[in-house]
């Protein structure tokens, strides 16, 4: 009777198991096909509205790219100004850029748009799974993964640093599986960093939350909500020596040391170009990003309200840190997403989803999933709607008059494109070492209209290339000696290309 | 012979029993007076508008709201119209801040500069005050509530000069204090609230808010919460109708007005009409966290949740909606820090109280309090700067001369900053910081053409300009200054920069050089 027992319950819990299995699973791939069709549903840069090109830092990342694949030699100077050409500078995001120009050459436009998408959804899905694995609940690693990806609009175009993220997804699912107790993982994390210094200046972020995890961990709390116990002696040395090596494994870079202290110069040297460029500026809430900003908080304060948990200190620092960086610069709601996605699946499950994972229907699932699938297909743009995408963003044609020879100033924004084009440009959005020898600053008074002509002079500018709406645009419409070339539509607004007479004489 | 045993051990115990309690009490009163006297001198050490740095003179409203007080007191009407400018000059308009301009105006007649110094300064410290007491009330810890309020000052310090807008937080305070204390159980204290919107509303603007935090107060407690730290009870029928009944009465209070239905329009106004107003005027930017109010904010939040962390408690909804929505309009608007400290403080000093105070008030020395008092309040005394201190203020702050010589025939286009005070010293400007009634008319966006250099030109023969008064580092002045037909008339040092007036001569040209 016994044996008999034991054989009767074996299959049929073998059968639950498998049950719970394609439950679970067929949940899974839903879920995953429905955020890998919503950013070309929602995103801006991705959906009909295709503003992926509006970027204007791709054009110089791809001409980057294609100097290093056709010359293989690392760049060490300034290749594409008339301004800086010649003056120290090294391409800080080689590796991400080779991604795109790859892309760029197997499939052109449709290519850098299939890397963006990918980009997106992989820290998308990668948020998704880390909330699942925090919150052990599909759902609410759905509804986290969905808020998430709200955060991550702000940077939903063709940009390097989507790449970095999914380096500090990596990163941070290390420390949560070793907060499960795989500690060995911890070991991944030199390697992890040897190939994020390579794509994004981000990596000092994850020094910096490798180094707070560490002194996190250091001490036991016990008061209120905060309960943690301190590290053993054995895990302070391991996470020392992992910290240890990850400062070492930075430095297997192909510029070593120059690349190490690109993020201090941005810090330290680079004031301008984070008072200027928009996505360094404080977060406002009426921005799609803010409204999802506002929906993230309110839904982790409600969840810990209705179900409170143990913090510990680490947690609550992260969590401080990812909404602080997105309050005070808006291009990092990005990287509250990554940090804070997973927690808030967590304190979802927690305090809104009871219902068990096994109430699902696979055969439902399949079928959403299939359906995303489709509508995928049916949204990934043509080649000729991207072209023309590009051809609305930049003044193409008149890009395409620039001479060789030419000393044109330009608005940083097309200063990619030119680079791109192969056209001597006075600056274009990379900005640093641009404000490193002051040609920044000169270009910020040219385009305000203060003490521009006699600096148009300093840098012997022939020709000007700015939209109609710059006040520069007012002071060479009034100019003597210059004169209107070709005046051509694009994104928001009109280009004008002004060249200056032959002969005439300097600005007093 | 029985009885005087039993009876003495009575008395002989409640002797000592009224002598702690009345030590205590005294002590605690010798600390809240300390307390004040401390937050008394905070402003004047640490506020930019009041320490050595005076910025409350830069203030450009400060000028055009005491000219609308002037012009209500020595004329005894209302405006109806926009008095000071030659570009909507006669054009509906109404002085939405009235009454919380008349302070300033009384102070600036009685004392000059240094009563626009006192009502300022005095105004600011009613509302720390207030925060202090609000504080002191929910926590019942003079050390919690002193420290909250200081916080509390950190973040008003965005708002801390001359402007109207610190008598519409003092309303916002009393406001809460009477939803606090309807609380604690005097229900009927709530009738006070219809006056305080009467008041209210002549005051600022900011009345609208208090209507909808009272609304939120309404909607928040019709219905029953238990889901952990979430915890309310749904207010009774009574309460209930007192409460619609109150907010009725109040939303009528509001028509007692000089200007009735227009000064009830007004803020929805600034909402849906001035949208280039709130999107170019700094304080209406989103609060950066590495400023100074910045850090407040940072810090206020971090406490509150730490607090929180360290000792829970049980919320009702209202009191979560409030903190949100508090903080929310604080990183949304800058300006809007004062209200977060309105709002937030006395429910920090309930968190500071419950996990970081341990000793209990009574600890605390009487003789000392009263020191550290009286030399607070001598300090307050000899702080407050000379006259001639603050005159010299105001001319590092504004072209003066420059101002003194325009014409009353002349047509001079200003930078915005220095409108408010051409209207103070009787000169026609083309725009001033009010704004509102300048966006309605299209002047403002015309303004911002021209300093931002969009066909700067075209606007200034637009409006027939013959001036401009703009500053040397501005873009129009460099565009006139290579223009023909426009001349340097003068120059004058401020601590913005030079300011230089401009004035057109007969044309020889149109190019610039």
């Amino acid at each position: 009777m016994e044996a008999f027992s034991h054989e009767a319950v074996a299959p049929l819990s073998a059968e639950t198991a498998g049950t719970a299995r394609l439950h679970r699973y067929s949940r899974h791939v839903m879920d995953i096909a429905l955020l890998l069709v919503i950013p070309m549903l929602v995103a801006g840069t991705l959906s009909a509205t295709l503003t992926l090109f509006v970027d204007p830092d791709i054009w110089w990342h791809l001409a980057d790219a294609r100097l290093i694949a056709t010359t293989h030699h690392m760049i060490w100077t300034d290749p594409y100004s008339f301004t800086a050409v010649g003056q120290h500078w090294i391409d800080w995001e080689w590796l991400s850029e080779q991604f795109y120009w790859l892309s760029y050459n197997v499939a052109g436009l449709r290519g850098i748009y299939l890397l963006t998408w990918l980009g997106l959804c992989g820290n998308i899905v990668f948020v998704y799974w880390r909330g699942y694995r925090l919150g052990r609940n599909a759902s609410a690693a759905l509804v986290a993964a969905i808020v998430g990806f709200v955060l991550m609009t702000v940077n939903s175009g063709p940009r390097m640093i989507a790449f970095a993220y999914l380096a500090m997804s990596a990163e941070m699912a290390i420390l949560e599986e070793a907060e499960r107790g795989k500690k060995q993982l911890v070991w991944l994390l030199p390697p992890l960093f040897c190939l994020w210094i390579n794509l994004h200046g981000t990596w000092l972020f994850g020094i910096g939350l490798l180094g707070l995890y560490i002194l996190c961990g250091l001490f036991p709390l016990k008061v209120g909500a905060f309960q943690q116990t301190a590290f053993t002696a054995q895990e302070r040395n391991r996470m020392l020596a992992v910290l240890g090596l990850s400062c070492v494994a930075l430095l297997a870079n192909p510029y070593g040391w120059h690349l190490l202290i690109n993020p201090f110069d941005m810090m330290l040297h680079q004031k301008l170009s984070v008072a200027t460029i928009a996505e360094w500026q404080p977060l406002t809430f009426s921005s799609f990003e803010g409204k999802g900003t506002i929906v993230a908080i309110v839904m982790m304060v409600v969840a810990n309200l209705v179900a409170g948990r143990k913090w510990k200190v680490y947690e609550l620092a992260v969590i401080f840190f990812a909404w602080y960086m997105a309050f005070d610069h808006h291009r990092f709601t990005y990287l509250a997403a990554v940090l804070t996605t997973p927690m808030l699946a967590a304190d979802l499950k927690r305090a809104f989803f009871n219902e068990g994972e096994l109430k699902t229907i696979p055969a439902m699932n399949f079928a959403m999933a299939g359906a995303a699938v489709i509508a995928m297909l049916y949204f990934f743009p043509s080649q000729a709607s991207l072209k023309k995408m590009v051809n609305m963003m930049f003044p193409m044609q008149s890009i395409a008059k620039v001479g060789p020879e030419w000393r044109t100033f330009n608005w940083d924004y097309v200063g990619g494109m030119m680079a791109f084009e192969h056209k001597p440009s006075f600056m274009d959005s990379r900005f640093d070492s641009f404000e490193h020898i002051g040609v920044m600053a000169d270009a910020r008074s040219i385009i305000d209209g203060q003490r521009a002509l006699p600096l148009l002079d300093k840098y012997q500018v022939d020709h000007a290339l700015v939209k109609d709406d710059l006040p520069i645009n007012a002071l060479l419409e009034q100019a003597s000696g210059w004169r209107v070339m070709t005046r051509e539509p694009a994104w928001q607004g009109n280009y004008v290309l002004y060249e200056r007479a032959p002969g005439a004489a300097a600005h007093k | 012979m029985n009885l005087t045993p039993a009876q003495e051990p009575t008395v002989t115990s409640a002797a000592p029993a009224q002598e702690p309690a009345q030590g205590l009490f005294q002590r605690i009163c010798s600390r809240h007076l300390m307390n004040m006297a401390l937050l008394l001198a905070l402003p004047l050490l640490f506020g930019a508008s009041f320490n050595k740095t005076l910025s409350l003179l830069s203030d450009p409203d400060l000028w055009w709201h005491l000219a609308d007080a002037r012009l209500l007191c020595s004329t005894h009407h209302f405006i109806q119209t926009e008095p000071y400018s030659f570009t909507v000059a006669g054009q509906p308009w109404i002085n939405p801040e009235w009454l919380s301009e008349l302070p300033y105006w009384f102070g600036y007649r009685a004392l000059e500069l240094r009563g626009v110094y006192v009502a300022a300064w005095l105004a600011l410290f009613a509302n720390i005050l207030f925060v202090y007491w609000r504080g002191y009330l929910k926590a019942r810890h003079a050390s919690a509530a002193f420290w909250a309020a200081c916080l509390g000052f950190v973040l008003m310090a965005v708002n801390a000069g001359p402007r109207t807008i610190i008598f519409g937080y003092l309303a916002m305070s009393a406001q809460m204090l009477i939803l606090e204390t309807a609380e604690r159980g005097r229900k009927s204290l709530l009738w006070l609230l219809p006056p305080l919107f009467c008041v209210w509303i002549n005051l600022h603007g900011t009345w609208l808010i208090g209507m909808a935090l009272l609304g939120m107060y309404i909607v928040c407690g019709l219905f029953p919460v238990r889901l952990n730290a979430l915890e309310q009870d749904a207010m009774p029928a009574a309460d209930r109708n007192r409460l619609i009944a109150v907010f009725v009465a109040s939303a009528a209070a509001l028509m007692a007005n000089p200007y009735g239905w227009r000064l009830v329009w007004n803020p929805l106004d600034m909402i849906f009409n001035q949208t280039v107003n709130i999107a170019s005027v700094s304080e209406w930017q989103p609060l950066k966290l590495g400023s100074m109010e910045g850090a407040g904010v940072v810090l206020g939040i971090g406490l509150m949740v730490v607090a929180n962390c360290i000792r829970g408690r049980k919320w009702k909804l209202f009191e979560l909606a409030l903190v949100f929505f508090a903080w929310f309009a604080a990183i949304d608007h800058v300006r809007f820090m004062f209200l977060a400290a309105v709002l937030t403080v006395p429910i920090l000093a309930g968190d500071f109280e419950r996990s970081f105070c341990a000793e209990s008030d009574g600890k605390t020395i009487p003789a000392m309090n009263a020191l550290l008092a009286v030399f607070a309040l001598c300090f307050a005394a000899f702080w407050i700067p000379k006259e001639t201190t603050l005159q010299k203020t105001v001319e590092a702050y504004f072209p003066l001369r420059t101002i003194g010589a325009i014409e009353p025939e002349w047509r001079t286009f200003n930078w915005d900053y220095v409108g408010g005070r051409m209207v103070f010293d009787g000169k026609s400007p083309f725009v001033d910081s009010r704004i509102d009634t300048f966006e309605h008319h299209g002047v403002f966006q015309d303004y911002l053409r021209a300093m931002n250099m969009v066909d700067p030109l075209a606007v200034l023969d637009r409006y027939r300009l013959d001036h401009v008064l703009a500053l040397d580092a501005q873009p129009i002045s460099y565009l006139l200054k290579r223009t023909p037909g426009w001349k340097e008339a003068s120059r004058e040092k401020s601590a913005s920069g030079d300011y230089v007036l401009y004035a057109r001569v007969p044309e020889s040209g149109t190019k610039t050089q």
